[in-house]
């Protein structure tokens, strides 16, 4: 229900009524005696009503005064009497001056207005002489004269023949601005033309055009229908053919056409009882018209709501047959031509009412400040008579003030009913400069996109939310929560309050369609039984109207059948309609380029500093504001971020599955706990791995893939994935690396050696050593891999490294022998373990050794030994425990190069056991070895261990090769004596021959270092080429000299 | 197909900043090539016609900037995209490895119908340089291009004019075929037509 109200302004005046004119603060009122009642007109500061008070009565003539208007500039008051036009001075109206207008006789009406010149400019400020002037335009018999368009003003009148007599006259743009170039001329309620004038053609300065001959466009249902819970519809009961009877004979009173000026050129005329917009032009401007129930007894237009008099049966007296029908006010919204409200005047104690006049109040001066243009004022004045005679003579007619609401409620309460469109038809007559935000255009069109999306109308709405740079997480709670919105689901019911419209705002205005069509069926009836009343061709409008009106409004409307093909969002449903998801990708991809601009100059601080969007409630999500991203708080356009993307997630899930994997991959604010679950839903693992690996929540993904091998047989698709994960993780997340290893290990620690060998950056900078103290703990047999690859591969020569790989390669053979198994397998991993301990530099022999049983590995043992210089005890390992003379030989090859004597020690050994030992002294051994290496071996320490009864047989090749060396020898050193000595003495004749050497030193001479004589002073002689220096210059000159050589 | 009306191709080039898109674009369409480097600023394009199967074509080449990822371009960038160029340069991994990164973005943001058939070719760019700077093989290259459903690939050199002509060329035949499936899926009266029109009216909403 609109706020518009009606109060009485002067009740029963005690006389009829004829004409009424109000002007700033005053209200002329015509009588049917030809009196001119003045009263004053005021609207106190505390209240909205107007008050009138009678000021003067002056007697005019003897015929009722049939219409009022004041000239404003030359303040003059126009009286229309007995087919006479008078103008009274308004200041000197006791004195009864008066200027009649003779070249107007037999007139009808008139229609007066102010314009602007051309060549003049509106001043800014009101004062009186602003060289606005007059026009005046009469409509006589046939004939119509204008006055104040030439030179001589108003006493200028020029005329134009017409072939029928303008009833009513409508200029359709409004005062003050330039002259009028056209006049709607009203004959009948059917026929009119268009008066243009032309001053500056001499010849034809006034001429008239036909508006269009076809009929008006229909009407749409909108105009009809009453308000929601309005009592006063335009319900027509069953009698009704008695009281319109009734009704058109006291109504006959209003032959004369009527219409009124909207906005933008823009005039309505009544056509019986549809009201049909027209253009300066003569052609409609609408393709609706607007629908009455009957021909208007009064129209008026104050912007943006058209205010019509229609008489309307009273529904609840409709059994009685003496129903009268009540003058009933009805306001139409101009823009959407939608019924806001209908108010009936009070109904006199006999008879029923007509109304006459109902005029525009005119204000001096509209006020400038846009909020007061909002609040609720009066709009028009209504004049009312009972039509009962002795009513009539003892009250006489009254005057009402129509009030409207204050548009703020009014757009509130359009809001309220669904008709959002029509709120924005308001909001764009009057201008929203006086309205608070949420009233005006952007919010409105954002909720009409709302209600577009209740339609099914996707596209267009999310064009709209775009350009209001919607909260997304509003449009996402459109959507069902099964699929996208989740918590942030909405019932429809409630999209319009989540929009922030006004509580109890509908999605679409509430049609009752049995009452509808109830309606729509009497006024049919009743429209029917009137037979040649109306014209045909309004029942057909009606009938089309009724049917309509019995289908829910909605652009699918027009096309029967087509509301099949938008299919609309049911709550039931869990996947909303095709249509719906696309436009929804559209918002959301163009939020997400958005985001990308607004995040590169404003950054966004890392998702771990804010708890995850999932415990935020719907409604702090729900209130994040709908203002472009640049302008967010950084913790604003993070929550905006998350929002857009698990929305995206979320959408592409149901309608691109294969995006999915995409967007998890790139980087993206998705909050995981509220789409992890539907990803496993869908089986969407991979993609829910890429995300939880994007996201830095390697336990969930590392756990996932464990989750997903246990299903897999093939080991070649059971570990790779875990694999691979481990080896991009790197050494920030090492113990996360190892804890996720153990089960790859347990059940194929050949496959997990690659999480620690694989040539990847993230894998060679792990630290070793924890990954060798976790393997070792895991795995040995992994361990000793991985140690393998350290050393070998990756040239590690760090000795705990060695250490224990040479352990673990100890307790490999050790734990082999432990088992009946193969010998060869021992065998090979003993071979491993001597060839590295002979290989490995870098290995700590004496932790080795510890760990060796006294008896074991003897060779092993001989080897370590070996590396801590022991070797006596390594070479009785080799000869005593493993009598392998061959190997210690070699042994000592190894070791001659820095232990001059370690073949002597050999030979020690063999010859020399010691007592406890219990061993025979090795001869054999020992002359081969004296054979063999003769020469490494010193002769008299060997003599000396020789036993004394030796063969000469054995020993001979010893002597032999011992005394040929040491021939060889003794020539060596006699060759190199004769050698030094012959360079000495070639060296002793250079010295003499330089010594031979002179230099002159004259007075002359000059040093070449420090350019002075050098006289007698000590000096020096440089070679080889005898330059001669001070002494004291000898350091700095050689210096130079050599630097010169280079 | 039958109506024979004029086809627009609308090819997106993506690639790491300075792998030589703009110099790809320059070379094909203007025959032209500077050693400057200049980087380009949010979004332009350049339109070449040409005779792809008898059939009289123009191509409108999206150059976008690489450097910062992805401006404000708006919703209606990518989308009714034909054909997604990825473009690296040779002698630099990093940009062979953003390929990756790019594709999913192209896909996330144009969300095509057939994301799985949607065409996308790949250009290893800058082969003129010396043969001991390239870091990226053929081989490698074109096993990624394989493992993403036999993606075309073809080493360019814009300076020298290597290959560009075939490759676009390549381009826009596997533009046209997916222009003509678009086509087929707008002859069903499905929803989704909405969309597609509305992205043609759709300029720029920058």
């Amino acid at each position: 229900m609109a706020g518009f109200s009606i109060h009485p302004l002067l009740p029963s005046v005690k006389a009829k009524i004829t004409a009424i004119y109000q002007h700033d603060d005053r209200l002329y009122v015509g009588l049917a005696s030809g009196s001119l009642q003045i009263h004053s007109y005021t609207i106190p500061k505390d209240d909205d009503k107007p008050k009138a008070e009678l000021l003067k009565t002056h007697t005019l003539g003897k015929r009722p005064i049939d219409q009022i208007g004041i000239l404003g500039e030359s303040k003059q008051i126009i009286i229309l009497s007995d087919t006479v036009v008078t103008l009274y001075s308004l200041p000197d109206l006791p004195k009864k001056s008066s200027i009649v207008l003779n070249q107007a006789r037999s007139a009808h009406c008139f229609a007066h207005t102010t314009y602007l010149p051309k060549g003049l400019k509106k001043s800014s400020d009101s004062t009186l002489d602003n060289g606005m002037k007059d026009l005046l335009v009469v409509g006589c018999r046939k004939k119509v004269v204008v006055y104040g368009t030439g030179k001589g003003g108003l006493k200028e009148g020029w005329e134009l023949n017409l072939p029928h007599s303008p009833r009513t006259i409508i200029f359709p743009s409004p005062p003050s601005t330039s002259l009028p170039e056209t006049i709607d001329l009203l004959f009948t309620p059917q026929t009119s033309v268009l008066l243009h004038i032309n001053p500056a053609s001499s010849a034809n300065r006034l001429s008239v055009s036909d508006v269009t001959t076809s009929p008006p466009p229909p009407s749409s249902s909108a105009s009809l229908i009453a308000e929601e819970g309005g009592s006063t519809g335009i319900t027509m009961g069953m009698g009704a053919l008695s009281g319109l009877g009734g009704y058109v004979g006291l109504g006959s009173k209003s032959a004369a056409p009527l219409g009124t000026r909207t906005v933008g050129g823009e005039v309505l005329l009544a056509r019986d009882d549809l009201g049909a917009f027209l253009s300066s032009e003569g052609n409609y401007t609408r393709t609706e018209s607007l629908q009455w129930p009957g021909p208007p007894d009064a129209l008026g237009f104050a912007n943006p709501y058209i205010y019509s008099v229609v008489p309307v049966l009273p529904s609840s007296s409709a059994s009685t047959s003496s129903a009268i029908p009540i003058p009933t006010i009805q306001i139409h919204l101009a823009p959407t031509l939608i019924l806001r409200q209908a108010l009936t005047l009070p109904s006199p104690s006999a008879g029923g009412l007509s109304v006459s006049h109902m005029m525009t109040t005119i204000k001096a001066s509209p006020s400038t400040v846009p909020a007061e243009n909002m609040v609720s004022s009066t709009k028009m004045l209504v004049v009312s008579t009972p039509t009962d005679k002795q009513l009539s003579q003892a009250e006489g007619s009254s005057i009402w003030a129509l009030n409207s609401g204050e548009i703020g409620d009014e757009v509130d309460q359009l809001v309220k009913e669904g008709r959002v469109s029509d709120a924005i038809g308001l909001v764009e007559a009057v201008g929203e400069n006086g309205l608070s935000p949420s009233r005006r255009l952007p919010h409105l069109q954002t909720l009409q996109a709302v209600t577009q999306m209740a339609k099914g109308e996707y596209q267009s709405a999310m064009e709209t939310f775009l350009i209001f740079n919607v909260n997304p997480a509003l449009i996402l709670s459109l959507f069902p929560a099964e699929t996208i919105s989740g918590r942030l689901h909405v019932p429809k019911d409630q999209w319009m309050e989540l929009f922030g419209a006004v509580e109890g705002a509908k999605l679409a205005p509430h049609i009752e369609t049995d009452k509808e069509e109830g309606t729509a069926r009497g006024i049919l009836k009743s429209v029917a039984g009137l037979g040649g009343l109306s014209k045909k061709g309004s029942i057909n409008g009606l009938r089309e109207m009724g049917d309509n009106a019995s289908i829910r409004s909605g652009k699918s409307v027009d096309k029967n059948g087509e509301q099949e093909k938008v299919p609309i969002m049911k709550e039931e449903d869990a996947i909303p309609p095709r249509a719906a998801l696309e436009a929804l990708m559209y918002f959301l991809s163009d939020r997400r380029q958005k985001l990308a601009g607004a995040i590169s100059t404003n950054h966004l601080p890392p998702e771990s500093e804010y708890p995850p969007l999932s415990s935020l409630s719907a409604k702090e999500q729900h209130n994040l504001p709908s203002i472009p991203f640049t302008e967010l708080t950084p913790e604003q356009l993070l929550r905006v971020a998350q929002v857009i993307y698990t929305g995206l997630i979320k959408v592409y899930l149901v309608a691109r599955p294969i995006l999915v994997g995409s967007l998890c991959r790139i980087e993206n604010w998705c909050d995981v706990e509220e789409v992890e679950e539907l990803l496993k839903a869908q089986k969407k693992f991979g993609d829910l791995i890429d995300l939880y690996q994007g996201k830095k929540m390697h336990g969930k993904a590392l756990k996932m893939l464990h989750e997903l091998a246990k299903e897999e047989e093939d080991k070649l698709d059971r570990y790779p994935p875990t694999i691979r994960y481990l080896q991009k993780l790197g050494p920030s997340q090492l113990s996360l690396i190892l804890k996720s290893s153990d089960w790859i290990f347990d059940e194929d620690p050949k496959m997990g050696l690659q999480i620690f060998t694989a040539d990847e950056p993230e894998v060679e900078s792990l630290p070793r050593s924890e990954v060798m103290q976790f393997l070792e703990k895991t795995n040995q047999e992994a361990c000793i891999g991985y140690l393998e690859h350290v050393i070998h591969t990756l040239g590690e020569e760090g000795s705990d490294f060695h250490d224990k790989l040479a352990e673990l390669y100890h307790a490999r053979v050790k734990a082999e022998e432990g088992k009946n198994g193969s010998i060869e397998l021992r065998q090979e991993y003993y071979a491993k373990l001597l060839e590295f301990l002979e290989a490995s530099k870098t290995y700590r022999p004496y932790r080795l050794i510890s760990k060796l049983a006294a008896d074991e590995m003897p060779e092993a043992r001989a080897f370590l030994l070996g590396r801590m210089g022991k070797h006596e005890e390594a070479l009785r390992i080799y000869v005593y425990r493993l009598e392998d003379y061959p190997q210690a030989e070699l042994y000592c090859v190894r070791a001659y190069p820095t232990n001059d004597d370690i073949f002597l020690l050999l030979l020690r050994i063999y010859l020399r056991p010691s007592a406890n030992s219990g061993k025979e002294a090795l001869l054999s051994p020992a002359l081969s070895l004296l054979s063999k290496y003769s020469t490494s071996l010193p002769p008299s320490p060997v003599l000396d261990l020789l036993p004394p009864l030796v063969p000469m047989q054995e020993v001979d090749k010893f002597f032999l090769l011992t005394l040929r060396d040491t021939h060889t020898k003794q020539n060596e050193a006699r060759l190199l004596k004769n050698l030094v000595k012959g360079r000495n003495e070639e060296l002793d004749r250079l010295v003499l021959g330089l010594e031979g050497k002179r230099v002159r030193i004259t007075d002359q001479r000059i040093c070449p270092q420090c350019h002075k004589r050098l006289g007698n002073s000590a000096i020096a002689v440089h070679s080889p080429r005898g330059e001669v220096t001070h002494l004291h210059c000898k350091d700095s000159f050689s210096a130079k000299l050599s630097k010169s050589r280079g | 197909m039958a109506s024979r009306k004029k086809v627009l191709l609308k090819v997106i080039i993506l690639g790491d900043s300075g792998v030589g898109k703009t110099s790809l674009m320059n070379q094909y369409v203007n025959k032209r090539f500077s050693n400057q480097y200049k980087a380009t600023i949010g979004a332009d394009f350049l339109t070449r016609e040409l005779v792809v199967d008898d059939r009289v074509v123009t191509m409108q080449l999206w150059d976008t900037a690489g450097q910062e990822r992805f401006q404000s371009l708006g919703v209606a960038f990518y989308r009714g995209a034909d054909c997604c160029v990825l473009v690296y340069d040779v002698n630099s991994s990093k940009s062979f490895e953003a390929l990756d990164g790019w594709r999913d973005e192209f896909l996330v943001q144009a969300s095509p119908h057939d994301p799985e058939n949607f065409p996308f070719v790949v250009l290893g760019n800058k082969i003129d340089m010396e043969e001991s700077k390239r870091m990226v093989s053929q081989k490698r290259a074109m096993t990624w291009c394989q493992a993403k459903g036999n993606i075309p690939y073809f080493e360019t050199s814009a300076k020298e004019a290597i290959n560009v002509e075939q490759a676009f060329q390549t381009i826009a035949k596997n533009a046209l075929a997916q222009e003509a499936e678009t086509e087929l899926y707008n002859d069903y009266p499905d929803p989704i037509r909405i969309d597609s029109e509305n992205s043609q009216n759709y300029g720029c909403n920058c």
